[in-house]
């Protein structure tokens, strides 16, 4: 099924106005369970870490990872996005835009990386556009190689004034 | 980048070709069908179980046990029932087969047995007994 297909579907099952009360409450209720338990498993924290970071009980990680529990609070959301590190967002948007979300999930948007993860991934892609970069000028059309495989040097691993 | 797990209902082609799945979702188990379809978008697109914080493990998807056993199944509770919807996991594909209820008593339309056949069946012939998961 294409992705199309299913946002079709989604669309229509979101004409009964119940189904889409319901499909927001959802969408919140499993969402932010699926997340916490996801983004403690990608920082390797236990439940009891976890709660040790937010000064709680292991007992309340535990119900916050639950689809069933739907009662957080902001307070909640903004403690936990401080512990894990991450930003937060919350809105009220168009169903065309929710939709979108739940059709787009990745292991990426399910359990976002961290700030200092981010900043690691940041920090490689400037060195590695910077050897790409002297490689370009390196191995101009007038030194005798042209950019195409000056990229494939680098990548092979040879160094760019080599 | 593409989806982890695909869903499939499954289609009752040897009667009048109702997908059950989708039908029961509309009919009897319309009070969790938002909470079925949420937790299966989730999944979908989840990392396999395997690890101690999988979701592929209560409180989002509870292993069967007896006869049932190797089946999974997904739970909501709304008004004091406890709706079901009762499939397995093959490699990266999940076959939804039957669904259930629980209201004092347990409530499922088929046995364990025939819930095995319908997964044969949909495994052998994939264009005829199954559909990937309508969200309708």
């Amino acid at each position: 099924m294409t992705i199309d297909n299913k946002r079709e579907q989604i669309w229509e099952s979101l004409r009964d106005t119940e189904y889409r009360h319901q499909f927001v409450e959802e969408e919140i209720n499993v969402g932010i369970a699926f997340q916490i338990r996801s983004l403690r498993n990608r920082q390797n924290l236990r439940q009891v870490e976890l709660a040790d970071r937010l000064g709680g009980k292991q007992s309340l990680i535990s119900s916050w990872e639950n689809p069933d529990y739907g009662r957080y609070s902001l307070g909640t959301l903004k403690d936990l996005a401080k512990a894990f590190d991450v930003g937060l967002l919350v809105r009220f948007v168009p169903f065309s835009t929710l939709v979108d979300w739940a059709l787009n999930l990745t292991s990426d948007t399910i359990a976002p990386p961290s700030f200092n993860e981010e900043q690691s991934h940041r920090a490689v892609m400037t060195i590695v556009d910077k050897i790409l970069n002297d490689a370009n000028q390196a191995y101009s059309p007038t030194s005798g190689l042209d950019a195409n495989l000056a990229h494939q040097l680098v990548e092979s691993g040879v160094p760019s004034h080599a | 980048m593409g989806k982890e797990f695909t869903f499939y209902d499954y289609i009752d082609a040897d009667r009048d070709g109702t997908n059950v799945i989708k039908s029961w979702l509309n009919g009897a188990g319309k009070p969790a069908k938002a909470r079925f379809n949420r937790v299966i978008g989730w999944l979908e697109n989840s990392s396999p179980a395997g690890s101690q914080e999988s979701v592929w493990r209560a409180p989002y998807v509870w292993p069967l046990h007896e006869e049932w056993k190797g089946f999974i199944e997904i739970r909501k509770e709304v008004d004091r029932v406890q709706y079901r919807l009762i499939g397995k996991v093959e490699n990266r594909n999940v076959f939804l087969v039957t669904w259930g209820y629980h209201k004092g008593v347990w409530k499922t339309d088929i046995t364990h047995q025939t819930a095995k056949e319908r997964i044969a069946k949909m495994n052998n012939k994939p264009e005829r007994y199954r559909i990937e998961h309508d969200y309708r």
